[in-house]
């Protein structure tokens, strides 16, 4: 328990800078244009008026009351986005398979319980699955394996 | 001709060996396609194009429309079953199914949405035999003064989606509207947001912002949480597969009106089975006794976006055979394989080529109630996904989100997008913002903007538009009288709350 | 080593372990075939599968395979308007594997885009071969009294009630939307340009009557013109379509007026003119095909072929009319 719910202050914080920037964004770099033909900022500038009304809605109560913040698990998060980052970065130079290897060995990060043979024995099952699902089922044409050289 | 010997007409086609082939392949194609996540039936359909070069149009089209409609069976199961949606008109099959899995009623969920989508596309198919040409008609009169006051009475019925502070669901939905705006602007050509990124000229892809707000946010929230799979072992005999009597008394209603409330936007061309889904939902918890329930495993809340998505998927075959108007991407490539065979469709389509018309419909039931056939048996295979230990689920799913997401246009942007909005979808669940209402926001905002700018555009800036065109003044004041409501209701609440301290 | 020996316990383990050699093998026979092969020629198409210009290239690539004597796949690269496809195909090897769609958009991006995408495609690119062409049909919808029978008496009606005349179209930077503002500048003639996301929309609005009129593809007005919820007055080429010989041409009453969706191949800069002039002559073979002229009749379609030049030129000259178009009209385009 903290004496300010800082929950809402940092997320009605966050809503208040999107805004801000949207807004920005659009006053400088998009014309706003009429009411009969509204530019391409006329919109956007309205969004991001009303996030920030929002954020002050959402932040300013909570300043005046206790209130309870969950943990962020750095551990999953990273190791999950890092996952997807290494099968987007091996999927087009080597293929499929060695994008699937690469997130799930990353993946794996994420949390202690899976051993290597376990690792290993789910990418080739996790490869065969989509071998079959997309090359023989669908025909997406999507190289397994590919030289980059 | 009258309906009954067209009935037999179509009934005769459907029923044709080869045409019953294709439609069983279909259908199970997309079942499977719905069921994995980031894979759609757009791509499905676009990848499997080039087959109706080689049979006859009414065969191809049949499969075709059969993949098309079976995906949205197999989007829900992944969406009860993994809090993942399996294509983006099931995503609000989570808010409510996911708890009822977690309580050990998958099972029951599944096969009530199995029941709740036969007779949601039942209810389309029908109204696609009877009053096809008649409702095309109605649809032509709907211009961009009629869609934008349509969907702003969609968006403030919506608002009540989220649960917990309406002004976090408001901002949620003003998220996704923002993330909207990302793209080029559509009537300048303007580049928004785009950081000189030329991936980002077409926008934000849908599938992109769902399965990372959704599946990648979901699984770093649940990855060390074990307990995610440990479900009582007593959930999966079938006697708790059963809907209960209560089930049933419970659902009936709610599965009529999602099904009116989908067949009625299935017809908008442009608008689209996730938005009649939505809609169903916000219907729902509106008008419930007891809308608390609502997020927390209530019956109601699976079976009417699922049973309105199944609808609007039947009827959104209206506007494209007989106004040859596609109501989504989907639907532009089932129009170009009647295309390529030479047929036009048109309001004459059903008097000049009745055998493909009637064949293609009468394939519909076919289709649903082979799709009825196959998954209420499955129920007992699909909740066993759940015994899969989730450290064994988790890179499975992330396997099949990145194929998805990245064969949507062979591009590794796309994955680049699930990560970012991964790592937002997370945040926003740690700060206790409500995901469901920025995937509302993201599908209706660039329509929202398109129409209220074309229509002050055509009637020359000119704000009376709105009112004094009839539909619209209609769905308007039905829009203020809905406001007026819920802010009454909410103070009432709050003297009645006043009058007897509530228990603590 | 305690989580190991669960898992050993567990049937999955065994299923796994299984699976995991039949995979290996499998994927070792599979990744082989899979390797770079000179044989393979890869069509880009800027669009996604199942499109107007996907379809036509497909039934043009089917041709061509036999004819070459190698295997032509078509992979479709949609979005930025062309520019992601342009983009890699203008970063390809030129070694005569890798060849692209070219559309009005490459002229019309250049001309009032420029600083988007790779650059300037007369010079990152090499023209091969026209392909196809396809006039606009100019659509007049219930908003217009009867009178309205022509392109004279359009522009008639618009300068007797100026500030009235609205034109749909399929997007801000496309050919259709630029036909309108050409012909509103060519007669000067007061039009407001409506842009759609797609051009069944604007097709829509004017069958439903809340927009005038526009150039719309000749397949997406075809179904209600049929119905008698719309009627041609126009097509948009310098000569009347094959498909309608009866309706004229925009040019017989603004001369010189000449807007049309074509199609052509083009391959990166560097490419042999050895291998240009192959494929160039592969093209000109296929497009002599009767069955193919026959399957995309009924949307307008002609199949033009020629020369490399005669592709290059049209590209110059379109991007020359569209900055000139630019230069005096200073269209809303950022």
């Amino acid at each position: 328990m903290h004496t300010k719910d800082y929950r809402d202050i940092i997320g009605g914080g966050i809503i208040i800078l999107l805004g801000l920037f949207i807004a920005a964004y659009a006053l400088n770099t998009l014309a706003i244009g009429t009411p009969r033909r509204m530019g391409p900022g006329f919109f956007p500038i309205g969004i991001g008026v009303l996030l920030v009304c929002f954020g002050i809605g959402i932040a300013v109560p909570a300043f005046f009351r206790e209130g309870t913040m969950e943990q962020i698990e750095w551990r999953p998060l990273f190791a999950i986005s890092a996952s997807l980052l290494a099968f987007g970065l091996c999927v087009t130079p080597f293929g499929l398979v060695p994008a699937i290897a690469a997130l799930v060995a990353v993946s794996a990060l994420a949390d202690s319980k899976l051993t290597i043979p376990a690792v290993l024995g789910l990418i080739a099952s996790l490869s065969l699955i989509c071998y079959v699902i997309f090359d023989l089922g669908l025909g997406l044409t999507l190289p397994m394996l590919r030289w980059p050289f | 001709m009258d309906i009954l010997s067209n009935i037999g007409l179509g009934l005769a086609t459907a029923l044709a060996p080869v045409n019953l082939t294709y439609c069983l392949l279909g259908v199970v194609l997309g079942t499977v396609v719905g069921m994995l996540p980031g894979l759609g039936a757009l791509a499905a359909i676009s990848m499997l194009l080039p087959i109706t070069f080689h049979v006859e149009p009414t065969t191809a089209l049949i499969m075709l429309a059969g993949i098309w409609y079976g995906t949205a069976y197999g989007g829900s199961i992944a969406s009860i079953l993994l809090n993942l949606p399996g294509s983006t008109s099931s995503a609000v099959a989570c808010l409510d199914g996911y708890p009822m899995a977690q309580q050990g009623r998958a099972g029951v969920a599944l096969l009530m949405t199995t029941v709740a989508s036969f007779i949601g596309a039942s209810m389309g198919i029908v109204l696609l035999m009877l009053f096809a040409p008649l409702i095309a008609q109605i649809g032509l009169g709907f211009g961009s003064t009629e869609y934008f006051a349509l969907m702003l009475l969609g968006l403030v019925a919506a608002t009540s989606v989220s649960d917990g502070s309406a002004l976090k669901g408001l901002a949620m939905v003003t998220f996704g509207i923002a993330a909207g705006l990302v793209g080029m602007d559509v009537y300048t050509g303007a580049d928004r947001y785009t950081f000189n990124v030329p991936e980002m000229a077409d926008g934000v892809s849908l599938v992109g912002l769902a399965m990372g707000l959704f599946g990648v946010a979901e699984i770093i929230a649940s990855v060390r949480q074990t307990t995610i799979a440990e479900i009582d072992r007593e959930s999966w005999s079938l006697r708790k597969m059963i809907p209960t009597r209560d089930d049933w008394r419970r659902s009936w209603l709610p599965i009529l009106r999602g099904s009116s409330i989908g067949s009625f936007i299935g017809t908008l061309p442009g608008t689209g089975p996730a938005i009649a889904s939505f809609l169903a939902y916000a219907v729902e918890k509106r008008v419930a006794k007891d809308p608390s329930r609502f997020g927390k495993g209530a019956i109601e809340g699976v079976v009417s976006p699922e049973a309105s998505n199944n609808a609007a998927d039947q009827t959104a075959f209206i506007p494209t055979l007989s106004l040859g108007i596609p109501g989504s991407a989907t639907m532009a490539l089932i129009l170009a394989a009647l295309l390529l065979h030479g047929i036009t469709p048109g309001p004459q389509l059903m008097t000049q080529e009745p055998e493909l018309f009637w064949g293609l419909v009468m394939s519909f039931w076919v289709g649903n109630i082979l799709l009825v056939i196959l998954n209420a048996p499955m129920v007992g295979v699909w909740i066993r996904i759940l015994l899969i230990p989730y450290r064994f689920l988790y890179p499975s799913i992330l396997v099949f989100i990145c194929i998805g997401v990245y064969t949507v246009s062979y591009n590794v942007f796309e994955v680049w997008l699930v990560i970012i909005f991964g790592v937002v979808g997370y945040l926003l669940r740690i700060l206790n913002f409500p995901i469901a209402p920025v995937l509302l926001g993201f599908v209706l905002g660039p329509l929202m903007e398109e129409h209220f700018r074309r229509a002050m555009l055509i009637s020359r800036g000119d704000l009376m538009t709105f009112v004094e065109r009839p539909i619209s003044g209609t769905v308007l004041l039905i829009t203020a009288l809905l406001l007026v409501s819920t802010a009454a209701s909410a103070l009432l609440r709050h003297r009645r709350q006043r009058l007897v301290p509530a228990p603590e | 080593m305690k989580a190991y020996n669960n898992l050993r316990n567990s049937g999955v383990t065994r299923r796994v372990v299984m699976a995991a050699a039949i995979g290996a093998a499998l994927l070792l026979g599979a990744g082989t075939t899979q390797a770079q092969d000179k044989s393979i020629v890869t069509l880009v198409v800027p669009f996604g599968a199942g499109g107007g210009v996907d379809t036509v290239m497909r039934a043009v690539a089917d041709r061509l395979t036999p004819v070459l004597g190698k295997t032509v796949l078509v992979e479709n690269r949609p979005g930025g308007s062309t520019i992601l496809a342009y983009d890699h195909v203008a970063r390809s090897p030129a070694d005569g594997t890798v060849f692209m769609i070219g559309t009005p958009s490459m002229s019309t991006n250049q001309a009032f885009k420029p600083g988007t995408g790779p650059g300037d495609p007369r010079k990152l690119l090499a023209p091969v071969a026209p392909i196809a062409e396809q006039p606009y049909m100019l659509i007049a919808g219930p908003a217009l009294p009867a009178e309205v029978k022509d392109v004279a008496s359009l522009l008639k009606w618009a300068k007797d009630n100026p500030d009235t005349l609205d034109m749909v179209n399929s997007g801000p930077l496309t050919a259709p939307r630029l036909a309108a503002e050409l012909l509103a500048f060519r007669t000067e003639t007061p039009i407001v340009t409506i842009s759609y996301q797609s051009g069944t929309a604007g097709v829509l609005d004017v069958a439903g009557g809340r927009v005038h009129a526009g150039f719309t593809q000749i397949i997406e007005a075809m179904p209600q013109v049929t119905a008698g919820n719309l009627r041609p007055l126009a097509v948009s080429s310098l000569k009347r379509s094959p498909v309608f010989p009866d309706l004229p041409t925009v040019s017989e009453t603004v001369p010189d007026f000449d807007v049309t969706s074509w199609n052509g191949m083009f391959a990166p800069a560097e490419t042999p003119k050895a291998v240009i002039d192959e494929m160039n002559a592969a093209v000109n073979k296929v497009l002599q095909d009767e069955s193919l002229k026959e399957m995309f009749r009924s949307q307008g379609t002609v199949f033009v072929g020629g020369s490399p030049e005669d592709l290059g030129n049209k590209l110059d000259s379109e991007i020359k009319r569209w900055e000139d178009l630019q230069s005096k009209v200073k269209l809303e385009i950022d």
